[in-house]
């Protein structure tokens, strides 16, 4: 058994599962570029000057650079929540509002002035856990006790946080010093430093918690006994339900997970790059991680790549937004092109039962060679 | 007058009957989706093409048939790649149903841009709308004189459509056709029904309904297209679907119930409720009809099973 594996000179079944997945991936990546392509070009003045933006704008110059290190923070703690949901097949789709309302929570403690540094960071941290997992939680209970519809359910919920939040905003937390819509200035006890400070190229801390994240979230689903129970549970509800695992525990364990994650997130994101509260509705990491998360097969293992690819294009279509006259929304339009084709189990699949017998019959042949 | 005494009064009664027209069309999308066993949840996408492509299309073609069709086909388009993606690619329903409804949300604003400029609504231009329409005949009748008067020819048409997708599940072949491949596919399939081509044609209705539902919010609700302007009503239809069980006839009163509730958060906001309190009202509605659905489904199958054990 400790023998070294020698290279075979055929796949198995799983080996072409897996290389179809990898080219399925890239492909849909591939043609969601494409798409922006043709999307630019239609609605450009300037078409080949905006797709080179579009192609190199944040790596064009340092700023911009840090600039995507900003964008990738949220959507490392909103992606691995939503593979944490999405690996136990619970379809809550609340991280969206959930993120939102973990902002306005931590505000409402990074406000308050006189509490000594560090301690209030992490009592902003920690009510922003509570705001979001409070959101997230509300569809996986009533699923729970009154097996209510938890995607409708959590859609629902995210229109109703979202008028809530804004109530929030606009109303009781604003701060009517500020001269236009925000809450009141995060005291600077609670502010997160930067790690990379030069001038006006900023990089808060919340990316390296982000990354501690996307790693404590990879080691909870597959090396402990909760992701272990969680993922059986999304696998086989039933097998699961027969074998023992209490359903229930798993799918309230892994809302409380991943509401933590996500309120971990939105605290870092108030407390390093705003000052103040100024989103009056919430600003679309949850659905970006719903797409980051499919690209990523709820694997946090590929989060990070994935998340990478995200906050690029994300970052171009800003440049793109302030340098052209091409709309944002050419980036989510990609997106869902992503989505689609990542979700398309039967794209491609001739091919693959094609190459899945011509491996078996390499693999035939190879063993009546050895005997 | 006071909060209450407008709550009961005919103009009341009449604009929950305007709110309810988009959820009920759409509510009937789901209905006979459901009835097929179809989890579809991308009505929104395919109604908010269709209101976007519906009153463009009466602006460039000076037309309201043409316009409603350009609407239709859009919002029939939306409805194909769904079924197509779902029956012959072996596509995660749920996934390609948010994402849909994003493409919708994300897609109209880049095609209004793309046509007119403006990324918030379409108001700068003109476009046709379907017209109103009064029976003289009831207007001395109290209530129902009220309720009727100065509605809009889409509102009478989602009753009609009411009692067609009734006829079409219980009272047609098809009907049969697409209840047994809702309930048993293989059965189905064993007597020579094709599954597959079924549940297309279950969805190219579905399509035409939720697209109809679409051209009511731009084409008469309002009489332009704005951004997002669903704002979740693809949702709520599906959620009254689903608390009458996929029947039309109770689907019919869900969705009028949460219009209802629409309908009055609208007048609150008129009698000094913040009006993000009163516009989450559908929402609530909507999520409480979906725990009482949840808790009906199991109820009945723990009876059931126990309903076995005893035999």
């Amino acid at each position: 058994m400790n023998k070294k594996k020698e290279k075979l000179p055929y796949l198995s079944a799983i080996e072409v599962e897996k290389q179809f997945s990898i080219i399925r991936t890239a492909m849909a990546a591939g043609i969601a570029i494409l798409f922006c392509f043709v999307l630019i070009i239609l609605s450009s003045k300037n078409p080949s000057q905006d797709i080179i933006t579009f192609l190199t704008a944040p790596v064009s110059s340092f700023n911009r650079f840090c600039t995507f290190l900003i964008k990738l923070s949220p959507l490392l703690f909103t992606s691995c929540a939503t593979c944490i949901l999405f690996s136990a097949d619970t379809p809550n789709c609340s991280v969206e509002t959930a993120f939102f309302m973990g902002a306005i929570s931590a505000t409402a403690i990074g406000t308050i002035q006189g509490i000594p540094p560090v301690i209030h960071f992490l009592l902003m941290a920690l009510a922003g856990m509570v705001g979001a997992s409070i959101v997230l939680l509300i569809p996986s209970l009533l699923n729970f006790t009154f097996n209510a519809n938890i995607l409708v359910c959590s859609l629902m919920l995210n229109y109703i946080m979202n008028l809530l939040g804004n109530y929030l905003v606009t109303g009781p937390m604003k701060d009517p010093s500020a001269g236009w819509e925000a809450s009141a200035k995060i005291a600077t006890s609670a502010k997160l430093p930067k790690f990379i400070n030069m001038g006006p190229s900023q990089v808060h801390c919340g990316l390296l918690i982000g990354l501690a994240v996307v790693v404590l979230a990879w080691f909870l689903l597959y090396k402990s006994k909760f992701g272990y129970e969680s993922r059986t549970v999304g696998a086989n509800r039933s097998f699961a339900r027969f074998s023992g695992i209490n359903i229930g525990k798993v799918v309230v364990m892994g809302s409380v997970v991943a509401g933590a994650m996500t309120g971990l997130g939105s605290a870092c994101e108030i407390s390093g790059y705003f000052d103040r509260l100024q989103w009056n509705t919430s600003p679309g990491y949850g659905w970006d991680a719903i797409m980051i998360a499919t690209l990523a097969h709820n694997n946090p293992k590929f989060v990070v790549p994935a998340a990478m690819f995200v906050a690029y294009i994300r970052t171009s279509a800003d440049m793109l937004n302030i340098t052209s006259v091409v709309p944002i929304e050419v980036v989510e339009i990609a997106q869902q092109v992503v989505i689609v084709m990542i979700a398309a189990k039967g794209l491609l699949s001739g091919l693959e039962k094609k190459s899945v017998v011509k491996n078996a019959k390499k693999q035939m042949a190879y063993v009546k060679e050895e005997g | 007058m006071s909060f209450f005494e407008a709550v009961f009064s005919g103009n009341t009664l009449n604009s929950i009957l305007r709110m309810s027209t988009p959820l009920i069309f759409i509510a009937m999308a789901a209905c006979i989706g459901r009835k097929a066993s179809i989890t579809s949840i991308a009505y929104e996408g395919m109604a908010l093409f269709s209101a976007l492509c519906g009153t463009l299309g009466s602006h460039y073609t000076n037309s309201l048939g043409l316009g409603a069709l350009i609407g239709i086909f859009a919002g029939m388009t939306v409805a194909i790649i769904f079924a197509y993606f779902v029956l012959y690619l072996d596509t995660d329903a749920m996934l390609i149903g948010l994402a849909l409804n994003s493409l919708g949300n994300f897609g109209t604003v880049y095609l209004l841009f793309l046509l007119t400029g403006r990324k918030s609504d379409s108001s700068s231009y003109s476009s046709l709308s379907f017209p109103n329409i009064d029976i003289s005949a009831l207007k001395d009748v109290p209530v129902l004189g009220a309720i009727f008067n100065n509605t809009n020819v889409l509102t009478y048409l989602a009753i009609v459509a009411t009692i067609v997708i009734f006829i079409i599940i219980y009272k047609t072949p098809f009907g049969l056709r697409l209840r047994s491949v809702g309930e048993s596919p293989d059965a189905a399939q064993s007597v020579g029904i094709n599954v597959k081509r079924t549940r297309f044609i279950v969805m190219l209705i579905s399509g035409f309904l939720a697209s109809v539902g679409g051209l009511f919010m731009s084409m008469a609700y309002l009489p332009y297209f704005t951004k997002n302007m669903l704002s979740g009503r693809g949702f709520i239809g599906l959620a009254a679907c689903n608390l009458a069980a996929g029947h039309p006839l109770g689907a019919f009163a869900c969705a009028v119930l949460f219009g209802a509730a629409d309908a009055i958060a609208n007048l609150a906001q008129t009698f000094r409720m913040p009006a993000q309190f009163a516009s989450m009202m559908p929402y609530i509605v909507t999520i409480i009809g979906l725990c009482v659905t949840g808790y009906r489904s199991t109820h009945q199958k723990v009876k059931k099973a126990k309903e076995a054990k005893a035999a």
